[in-house]
């Protein structure tokens, strides 16, 4: 791995992280500071009013509006959290091999004395470092407001909601990067995954409506994201932890695998 | 300069590329000897960047191979490229960033210091605080340069380096150039240019469609050079006072006392022996630069057809 490179990568993004990050940071802390507020009012009626099948596509397996974790789920992190984390993995990743071919400035680095498998393992510190920095500003915050707000949400539940949502943005931003490696372009890579994302996202919501949508359950990576449950519980299943980390790794290999051998120009 | 002890700093033996069913070099052998100035000339789309990408392992070749420096070059060749300064064709770098921010990034990169970049700056006149969004074709050709030349690499590679260059700095590259071939650089020169290929070269490969079509010395490909000759004779004279001579051609008329005719090859002797029958009140010989020459050689020896990338 190349420090200086590292460095230099996270160097050029710095703005562009830093803000959305503060974003995030916000729009979490937010949702923490008014939940209180919220909670006292009884939304059942609201609820009843919401067919069963988007409601479990908003707020996945909690049944309660009323709870923290049903209300974050449903407001922030069940949907808006990972179209907005999303979007900013997605972007460094697509941008990492085929952005920057498309760019010309791998050309500069090409020329340097780095090796391919070097640069390329240096990108996933990088995507690494740029997803624990979205996550912690995502949580962190929601766990220091709740606390200040007497709401319950230790730092055994930062940790099981802050660690799976790592894992589920690793692995969007794995997938990527594998496009991105045999790629020219920033909007290839971005496009395709984000419809492969859009797809499952579709798929899991319409398995609750119609049967074939079943088919892709077991592909699907967002049966593996229940904020409310990871919220509400404090645990994830097993299988949620090691099957998001392997598939990461495993698309992470290949990109390395993918960019050391393609050309160039 | 960190010293080229290998004989041969370029060796390419049988090259080839394709980008699918699109040729883009093909069969390309060549050699250049340590220390040696070698101009790859061709038009634009002839197949030179596609052969430095090759050289520097960007592009995996579909058939052939190349060693720079006595090692084998591979896709990720990375200690042979710290012996290695390029220049690209089309120089793009990071635009947010400023340009000595660019120099210590890539210092940091190649792990070794910077032993002439304060020179470098100073003879380019580069002002290094601005962001390259903000800087000048001439200025990003010159911090490209510099990047390249810092390090005081054993092989220079270098893609149209003057271009977006004015003719003070195109002067000023070429003597940066001299000096490091003094000092045992070879210097790879690639260009559609001629006549700054002679300022610097004294080996020419020139490369059409894809294939190498001839191979000389400077001072051979210049002993082809095509000279305008302007005689003012003290008399009237004829245009059939020079008619049959070999090597003579275009003969024309200009007034009543002078001819002007164009002198291909090695048969200027006997021109000038024809004209001194004569007494001559006037004479211009003009060199035609190498694009004539160039062109010259394109005609005769257009390989066949087929895609160039």
């Amino acid at each position: 791995m190349s420090w200086t490179l590292l460095r230099g990568t996270l160097h050029q993004r710095r703005w562009g992280l830093f803000w959305y990050c503060v974003g995030l940071a916000t729009y979490g802390g937010y949702m923490a500071y008014f939940y209180p507020s919220i909670a006292k009012v009884d939304l059942d009626q609201f609820l009843k009013a919401i067919p069963s099948e988007l409601y479990r596509f908003m707020a996945g397996s909690s049944v309660s509006f009323n709870t923290f974790g049903g209300f974050l789920a449903t407001e922030y992190t069940g949907f808006m959290w990972v179209l907005i984390a999303g979007a900013a993995i997605i972007a460094y990743a697509a941008r990492t091999f085929g952005g920057e071919v498309e760019a010309g400035t791998m050309e500069l680095l090409l020329s340097m004395p780095v090796s391919r498998v070097s640069l390329a393992f240096t990108r996933i510190v990088g995507l690494v470092v740029v997803d624990a920095a979205v996550v912690a500003s995502s949580f962190v915050p929601i766990w220091l407001v709740a606390r200040d707000q007497r709401v319950e949400f230790t730092p055994a539940h930062l940790w099981v909601l802050g660690g799976v949502g790592f894992l589920l943005m690793l692995l969007l931003g794995a997938f990527a990067l594998a496009v991105s490696s045999v790629t020219r372009g920033s909007g290839v890579s971005a496009g395709v995954t984000g419809g492969v994302v859009a797809a499952m996202w579709l798929m899991h919501f319409l398995r609750d409506v119609a049967d074939w949508a079943d088919v892709f359950e077991p592909v699907n990576i967002f049966k593996y994201w229940d904020p409310a449950r990871l919220v509400e519980k404090g645990t994830a299943a097993p299988e949620t932890w090691w099957v998001l980390a392997v598939s990461s790794v495993v698309l992470m290999a290949v990109s390395v695998v993918a960019f050391s051998r393609r050309d160039v120009t | 300069m960190k010293g080229a002890s290998m004989d041969t700093a370029i060796d390419v033996g049988g090259l080839t590329k394709y980008y699918g069913k699109t040729r883009g070099i093909e069969d390309l052998t060549f050699s250049v000897a340590a220390g040696q100035a070698f101009g790859f000339l061709g038009p634009n789309g002839a197949g030179k960047t596609t052969t430095i990408r090759c050289l520097l392992g960007m592009l995996k070749p579909t058939a052939g191979a190349a060693s720079l420096l006595g090692q084998t070059v591979t896709l990720d060749g990375a200690r042979l490229r710290r012996r290695i300064g390029y220049v690209p064709g089309e120089v793009r770098l990071y635009e947010n960033e400023t340009g000595r921010w660019l120099l210590d990034y890539v210092s940091g990169l190649r792990g070794s210091a910077p032993s002439s970049q304060t020179e470098l700056l100073e003879q380019l006149e580069f002002d290094p605080t601005k962001r390259v969004k903000h800087l000048s074709k001439g200025n990003k050709q010159k911090l490209a340069l510099v990047i390249a030349l810092m390090h005081d690499p054993e092989l220079l590679i270098l893609d149209e380096p003057t271009s977006g260059l004015d003719p003070l700095n195109q002067q000023t590259v070429f003597e940066i150039l001299g000096r490091r071939r003094a000092a045992g650089a070879t210097v790879f020169f690639s260009s559609h240019i001629l006549p700054e290929v002679e300022k610097v070269c004294d080996r020419v490969g020139i490369v059409r469609e894809g294939r190498l079509v001839a191979e000389e010395d400077i001072t051979s490909l210049l002993h082809k050079r095509i000279r305008r000759l302007e005689v003012t004779f003290a008399e009237p004279v004829d245009a059939g006072f020079l008619e049959g001579l070999p090597g003579l051609s275009d003969i024309e008329a200009f007034s009543t006392h002078t001819l002007r005719a164009v002198v291909k090859g090695e048969e200027m002797d006997g021109v000038l022996r024809r004209v001194c029958e004569r007494r001559v009140r006037d004479i211009e010989i003009m060199h035609a630069d190498l694009e004539e020459v160039f062109l010259e050689y394109y005609r005769g020896t257009a390989p066949e057809g087929g895609e160039a990338r």
